[in-house]
């Protein structure tokens, strides 16, 4: 129904879910079925009219300078909202670099003065927007490498265990899982991340996981037998967001997010901790 | 596109923000009641209101949001983004009365007049009435988002009623404990006989056929054209749609020590005029190099500076001598005059007349702070002080 859309339980109206990628950036309100807007992370010079990508930054000053312009176009141009006071889920990933949250968190807090700031684990809030408790979350997304023909990073985070961090094309899969997570893990299989959009790209990685399975390297050490995907209810290049804005439309979310006074007195953000948003 | 700022605005002279950022005077605003003057960094944005772009259209901040921050009338073209304009075509329709005979019957599409879309390439039915009956794609996952959301909101009120609970009891009983331990995994048992678990997606698949039929190269679609619509994306221009027109805002600023506005625009999206405009241009003096000074290594060099005084009262300049702190580059020794400058008001008729009198002063200044007077009605004075920075140039190259 059109005209319900956004119905937040919260006192809290206006969450705004934030998923800055490498390559694109997904923003939007909480308790939306989609992001308002899916735009390049990379700002234009207004002088020059080069490009700049958000993540190409030399110094800490440089990305304070970028995220601020990049910020304010997001508010003033996408969003349509002021910063001040209101509520901000970020979804990233795990393996982000500290310099970047933490600036981030300092463009929010200082510059916006905005309300509070949650950091959530993209792979996990993905989790949710499926309805199952623990699964293997392949996000296919945009990174850049050194090397001449740049792979796209894979990551696999499992629910609350270790994550690998692949490059190429080749998926080492599930080999160092504890082996009663194993049979579970690959009947939870789910792709998200832009990449993964690639017409035949799901039906490579089936074919690939199979044939793998085949080799005896893996047949002799893996009890898997077949693998399950889950079937995200949106595009797999926003399911990290949409799970941020079902977990940014609940009552629970000002208990896990990290408020302006809380930052102002330490500070500084804690690093990720498993959140469990299903506490059973 | 060269506009006069761009002209003037080539960061010759710049003066020193309240946050210690140096801006030229186009850029700044000038902050009334706490007298510090404040740059765009500085200051808080607001939205002020949101308007369509097409039709200039006010919307309030509410029903906005409601819309998704989307005009209801306007639409934008997917293949470039320009805004459609309804077209109409005369189709010949069967009088219902008459079996026999065909009626001439008015019927629309939206064409673009950009890049030529037209709805009937998305292959959109045309419609009968010029505004109405464009229809909005729905989710095809809604449902499933709803009831999964109502599953969380459960949870979430659950755990909150919990931890009320937790405040006031303060020990917990051994069972309670044993309970929450869950080491036999007893608790999700419980839970799910209480029909506690969220609704799965059930749609587990084991293999994806892909079944790729490439008889003839498919339209696909760019990214910019793919991510305008965030819940379909389409990847054939063929399966385009138009959608509604994003709205514009327009901002209002505010000084974030003493929360006053510094700008404030008309409600009009077409007016350019200000309800309130605290622009540092209109307030305090705008200093210009007279170009041709030549500086040469070691020798005194005289440069002249125009103040121009936007007020309507009489100015008074004082320079004074400054010290370069840390972070500032004075390299010139600077000689500033010792008497008081004195600036004529502002005269409107004069401005167009060319018997004008002029003052010219000959000074030489490199960092200089300048005060100036304010115009209330109770003819208050006050001096405001500024750092200025000025660029002058470089020095002449040896052996001329």
């Amino acid at each position: 129904m059109p005209l319900y859309e956004g119905i937040s339980y919260s006192s809290d109206k206006n969450v705004v879910i934030l998923d800055i990628g490498a390559a694109y950036t997904k923003c939007g309100l909480a308790g939306e079925s989609c992001p308002r807007c899916i735009i390049p992370s990379q700002l234009k010079d207004d002088k020059t009219g080069q490009i700049r990508p958000l993540w190409e930054f030399k110094k800490e000053d440089e990305l304070f300078e970028n995220l601020k312009d990049f910020l304010f176009q997001l508010y003033f141009r996408h969003l349509l909202m002021n910063a001040k006071d209101r509520r901000v889920v970020v979804c990233e990933s795990l393996l982000c670099p500290a310099v970047f949250r933490e600036t981030l968190a300092r463009v929010l807090f200082k510059h916006f003065e905005v309300g509070s700031v949650m950091f959530t684990p993209g792979h996990l809030t993905s989790l949710l927007t499926l309805g199952v408790y623990s699964g293997l979350v392949m996000d296919v997304g945009y990174t850049e490498t050194l090397l001449p023909a740049p792979p796209p990073d894979v990551w696999y985070p499992l629910d609350g265990d270790s994550s690998l961090h692949v490059s190429g094309k080749v998926r080492e899969h599930a080999c160092e899982c504890p082996i009663d997570t194993r049979v579970k893990l690959s009947q939870n299989i789910v792709i998200t991340g832009g990449t993964s959009q690639l017409p035949g790209f799901l039906h490579r990685v089936q074919l690939e996981l199979q044939k793998l399975l085949r080799e005896p390297r893996y047949s002799n050490i893996l009890a898997v037998k077949k693998f399950k995907y889950h079937v995200p209810p949106c595009k797999a290049n926003y399911t990290a967001w949409l799970g941020g804005a079902m977990f940014g439309s609940l009552e629970t979310l000002p208990s896990k997010s990290v408020s302006r006074d809380q930052y102002i007195e330490t500070g500084k953000i804690s690093d990720w901790c498993s959140l469990d948003t299903q506490a059973s | 596109m060269t506009g006069i700022l761009s002209l003037c605005d080539n960061k010759i002279v710049q003066y020193l923000c309240a946050c210690g950022k140096w801006k030229s005077i186009y850029r700044l605003y000038l902050c009334r009641h706490c007298y510090k003057i404040r740059c765009g960094d500085c200051v808080l944005h607001e939205v002020d209101s949101p308007y369509c772009p097409n039709c200039l259209e006010n919307m309030p901040s509410a029903e906005a949001k409601l819309k998704k921050n989307r005009c209801v009338n306007c639409f934008d073209c997917p293949s470039c983004g320009h805004t459609l304009t309804p077209r109409a075509t005369s189709q010949m329709v069967s009088n219902p009365d008459d079996p026999g005979k065909s009626t001439p019957k008015k019927m629309f599409y939206l064409a673009c007049g950009f890049c030529r879309w037209t709805t009937r390439d998305g292959g959109i039915p045309d419609k009968p009435t010029v505004s109405g009956g464009w229809e909005d794609m729905e989710n095809p996952y809604a449902a499933r988002l709803s009831s999964l959301l109502e599953h969380y909101q459960q949870l979430a009120q659950r755990e909150k009623a919990e931890k009320e609970r937790k405040k006031y009891v303060r020990r917990r009983s051994h069972l309670m404990y044993a309970a929450s331990m869950d080491k036999y995994g007893m608790v999700s048992v419980a839970a799910k006989r209480k029909g506690l678990m969220p609704p799965t997606t059930g749609t587990l698949k084991e293999n994806e056929e892909v079944t790729v039929t490439i008889l003839k190269e498919p339209d696909t679609t760019k990214m910019h054209q793919r991510m305008s619509s965030v819940e379909f994306q389409p990847a054939e221009t063929g399966d385009l749609f138009p959608g509604h027109k994003h709205l514009l805002i327009r901002r209002s600023l505010r000084c974030k020590e003493c929360e006053h506005n510094l700008s404030k625009p008309e409600f009009n999206p077409l007016s350019t005029k200000f309800k309130i405009q605290l622009i540092a241009i209109l307030h305090i003096p705008e200093i210009r190099v007279v170009p041709g000074a030549e500086f040469r290594h070691k020798k005194d060099t005289k440069v002249t500076l125009t103040f121009t005084n936007p007020v309507n009262t009489n100015t008074k300049i004082q320079f004074l001598q400054v010290e370069g702190n840390a972070g500032e580059e004075v390299t010139a020794k600077i000689d500033v005059p010792k008497k008081e400058l004195v600036l004529a008001h502002r005269d409107d008729a004069t401005m167009y007349d060319e018997m004008s009198s002029q003052q010219e002063f000959k000074d030489d200044s490199r960092s200089t702070a300048t005060t100036l007077p304010s115009e209330n009605q109770e003819q208050q004075t006050v001096w405001l002080e500024h750092r200025i920075n000025v660029n002058l140039g470089t020095l002449l190259q040896q052996g001329k």
